[in-house]
């Protein structure tokens, strides 16, 4: 499925929750005030496809005045109640909210089950929905995407960080005949795939009956003839 | 050969662990069924598409997880819904599943065109088959649940179960909706956009914007009026505020408003229109116009509007007025009034009051809220143009024309035919009155009185008629009128379509009212008459006294008195 659909989601979420309060929501009446904000997304892939989130957001002073007022902050069930509405194609899980009062932000963590799309032989695609991401490597098994986005008045730059799950490899980004991005793995599947405890047992069994047979045809060596 | 038993053991069971996959089930699935509880025709196109409100609207989500411990090769998942979706069709899955591995299968079903068609609720089954495994050892799995299917004409305005309901918002998650029966490319919306074009704006185009592509006063006057004709199209038709079902309905464990809303085709050849479908149908052409529209939601009442850039301009459909309604409103008025109501919403909209919302269309259409195809239908398209037939040729024309010819107007007396001379009689001592808005008038109480007399004239609200039929009094109302000027040439405009000529001239102003004196002829009789008109809070009303000869002046001018 597409992923870039919760992204969006997830940074409708925090940023309308913080401007829900400001009087601005409403951006089709008056002229967009844009309000610049930053979301950091960690998106760490397991074995099964599925996905942990983890979504942090900062915010300067009048953004904390607003945020402190919104359902998130106040009413997270109903938050999570929302949000799992508009990610409807998935399953969400373990959704838990933090809020660092301090420092001004809060760090939203849940689990999304299918986040990828397991297509056989060990080869496994991540959609994104976004155009034209500025995509860059971290490192084997990580990258990073960067995209602008208005969400309501707001203008936010979102940066997500991709881990694909320890093992994987010929981690490959390319982009659909829409211009979207597409990521694809291999993680399992090949020769390891049937490394199974039938098939080990099996050929172990098998080379043991081989060996025995081996034994048995062998010929005995010659008596000593005793005078 | 004893020797060799062992090692054909251990080989036989070596091989029988290599095949066991071919003999054991390829993996064994668990299902989990996420239902949709009705469905709505009117949104078919959006239900086919997984992007609109983050997939919400779906047939059905199956949560599969491979329970096994193989794993499923072939997955795929099927569905179909007889009698809608006959064949099998395919949903979009993951081919594979790892063992402990969970697939979200989601299904947007693409209804055909026919589901329009649908003008009564039912309930439809869908059937789904989960396949996979090997096509040596094949496994299905078979899940099935039936759904309401509403009319056409319904919009279910939530589909969020009662449990989790918390907020006005929550009861009306569905009002994008709306969008999907704002059907600009409607055939029959089309032609009657083109009318108006024609006949209301008399051919003007209002809905471009300047070649600098800067939006000028010009411009925003040119949309302007486009609204104001399609407003006084509805105004001209007679057409009326009426109310229509609404109630609450059960689909499954979500308890949700619902109603019926006529489509702007059904409004146009009914009409007649609740305030939501006023605007719907307002936004249609607008739309067809080339306008940029939009609806404004508030409590228990919706208007339309257009955007120009970041401005609103928003007008009053419902000032047509209806039974119960009061006063009917010029298109100053409703624009007026929709302006007013429009500051309102901009004050209310800024303190996050959820119950004001708007819809603005063409980006609802750009996030896939996209409208019905609507079939040609004949009937439907008949009757709007037995009522588009009802408008002058061109409104702008007849009322200049009218001003230009109102002075040298002249008159070759002939006898209205249905006003043959009778023996005069005495007037009865009791008088009646009869009021429009803002204007009254008495006459005898023996005269007989016709409401509406000309299906085809409406705005010839009442005729009182002596019983020698030697006199008769007339209250007009024009609700699209400007002026008493325009209300005259609108009624002269409609009777010649009726095969009767008027002429008339201007006579200075009488106690508020402006007079003309004129005739009018049809089958060769002249009815003479005086008449008083007056903007109101209805247009332009207006009572016209007269007589095609051998009328009782004494009664006559107490009539003409009498007018207030």
């Amino acid at each position: 499925m597409k992923l870039t659909s919760k992204i969006v989601a997830i940074a409708c979420a925090i940023t309308i929750a913080i401007m829900a309060q400001t009087g601005k929501s409403f951006a089709q009446v008056q002229a967009p005030d844009p309000v610049n904000m930053a979301e950091q997304i960690t998106i760490k892939i397991d074995n099964l496809g599925d996905a942990a989130w983890e979504v942090n957001q900062g915010m300067n002073q009048a953004q904390w005045e607003n945020f402190k007022n919104s359902q998130l902050m106040n009413d997270p069930s109903i938050a999570k109640r929302n949000m799992e509405r508009s990610l409807s194609t998935f399953v969400l899980e373990d959704f838990n909210r933090t809020v660092d009062e301090m420092n001004r932000s809060v760090k939203m963590t849940f689990k999304v089950k299918a986040a990828v799309q397991y297509n056989g032989n060990g080869n496994w695609t991540l959609k994104l929905d976004a155009k034209n991401p500025q995509v860059s490597k971290l490192a084997d098994n990580s990258y990073m995407a960067i995209s602008n986005m208005y969400v309501g008045n707001a203008l936010m730059q979102q940066t997500v960080k991709i881990y694909f799950p320890d093992g994987s490899g010929n981690i490959q980004q390319t982009t659909d005949s829409f211009g979207k991005a597409i990521f694809t793995y291999s993680k399992g599947g090949g020769l390891l795939s049937y490394f199974s405890w039938n098939n080990i047992l099996g050929v172990l069994l098998i080379g043991a009956a081989i060996y025995l047979a081996a034994r048995q045809q062998k010929p005995a060596p010659p008596q000593p003839k005793i005078a | 050969m004893k020797k060799f038993v062992l090692p054909i053991i251990l080989a036989v069971a070596g091989v029988i662990l290599l095949l066991l996959p071919l003999f054991q089930s390829s993996g064994d699935i668990d299902v989990k069924i996420q239902p949709a509880t009705v469905i709505m025709p009117a949104a078919y196109k959006v239900y086919a598409n997984p992007n609109v409100a983050g997939g919400r609207f779906n047939l059905f989500k199956a949560i599969v997880k491979n329970t096994g411990s193989g794993e499923i090769r072939n997955f795929k998942v099927q569905f179909r819904v007889p009698g809608l979706i006959d064949d099998w069709a395919d949903v979009p899955a993951a081919t594979n599943l790892l063992p402990g591995q969970t697939a979200v299968v989601t299904c947007f079903p693409v209804f055909p065109q026919s589901i329009t068609d649908r003008n009564t609720s039912s309930k439809e089954k869908t059937e789904i088959k989960f396949l996979y495994g090997g096509k040596a050892n094949p496994i299905e799995h078979d899940e099935s649940f039936t759904f309401d299917m509403t009319s056409v004409n319904d919009i279910v305005f939530t589909n969020m179960a009662d449990q989790d309901k918390a907020s006005f918002n929550d009861v009306v998650e569905n009002r994008d909706l709306y969008a999907c029966m704002v059907s600009a490319e409607d055939p029959i919306i089309k032609h009657y956009a083109e009318t108006v074009q024609q006949r209301i704006l008399c051919g003007e185009q209002g809905a471009g914007v300047g070649g600098s592509g800067q939006i000028t006063d010009k411009d925003i006057a040119e949309k302007v009026r486009v609204m104001q004709g399609v407003y006084n199209a509805t105004l001209i038709s007679h057409m009326v505020y009426s109310e229509t079902q609404a109630g609450e309905s059960q689909f499954g464990d979500n308890t949700s408003s619902t109603e019926h809303i006529r489509l702007p085709r059904e409004v146009v050849s009914g009409n007649t229109g609740l305030c939501i479908e006023l605007a719907i149908l307002h936004a249609s052409v607008y739309k067809a116009a080339g306008l940029d529209p939009v609806i404004f939601l508030i409590p228990s009442h919706a208007y339309p509007g257009i955007k120009i850039g970041n401005q609103y301009v928003a007008i009053e459909s419902t000032g047509i007025g209806g039974v119960g309604l009061g006063g009917v409103m010029n298109a100053d008025q409703a624009l007026q009034a929709g302006m007013t109501e429009l500051k309102t919403f901009y004050e209310e909209s800024a303190k996050g009051n959820p119950a004001y919302k708007i819809l603005d269309i063409n980006a609802l259409y750009a996030d896939g809220y996209q409208d019905m195809e609507l079939k040609p239908d004949p009937i439907l398209a008949g009757e709007a143009d037995k009522i588009t037939q009802t408008w002058p040729t061109c409104l702008l024309s007849a009322i200049a024309e009218a001003q230009k010819a109102a002075p040298a107007a002249r008159a070759t007396p002939v006898r209205r035919a249905s006003y043959t001379p009778r023996p005069r009689t005495s007037p009865s001592a009791a008088w009646t009155s009869y009021s429009l808005s803002g204007v009254s008038v008495s006459y005898p109480g023996s005269w007989k009185v016709y409401y509406r007399p000309v299906a085809q004239f409406p705005a010839l609200v009442m005729a009182a008629m002596s019983p020698d039929r030697t006199g008769q009094v007339e209250a007009f109302n024009i609700p699209g009128a400007y002026n008493p000027e325009q209300a005259m040439a609108y009624i002269r405009t409609s009777l010649s379509r009726l095969g009767e000529n008027v002429t008339y001239t201007q006579a200075g102003s009488y106690n508020g009212f402006t007079r003309f004196n004129g005739i009018t002829y049809a089958n060769q009789v002249a009815f003479k008459w005086i008449g008083l008109f007056k903007n109101t809070s209805s247009g332009v009303e207006g009572i016209v006294v007269g007589t095609p000869g051998g009328g009782d002046s004494a009664v006559l001018n107490q009539i003409f008195s009498s007018i207030q």
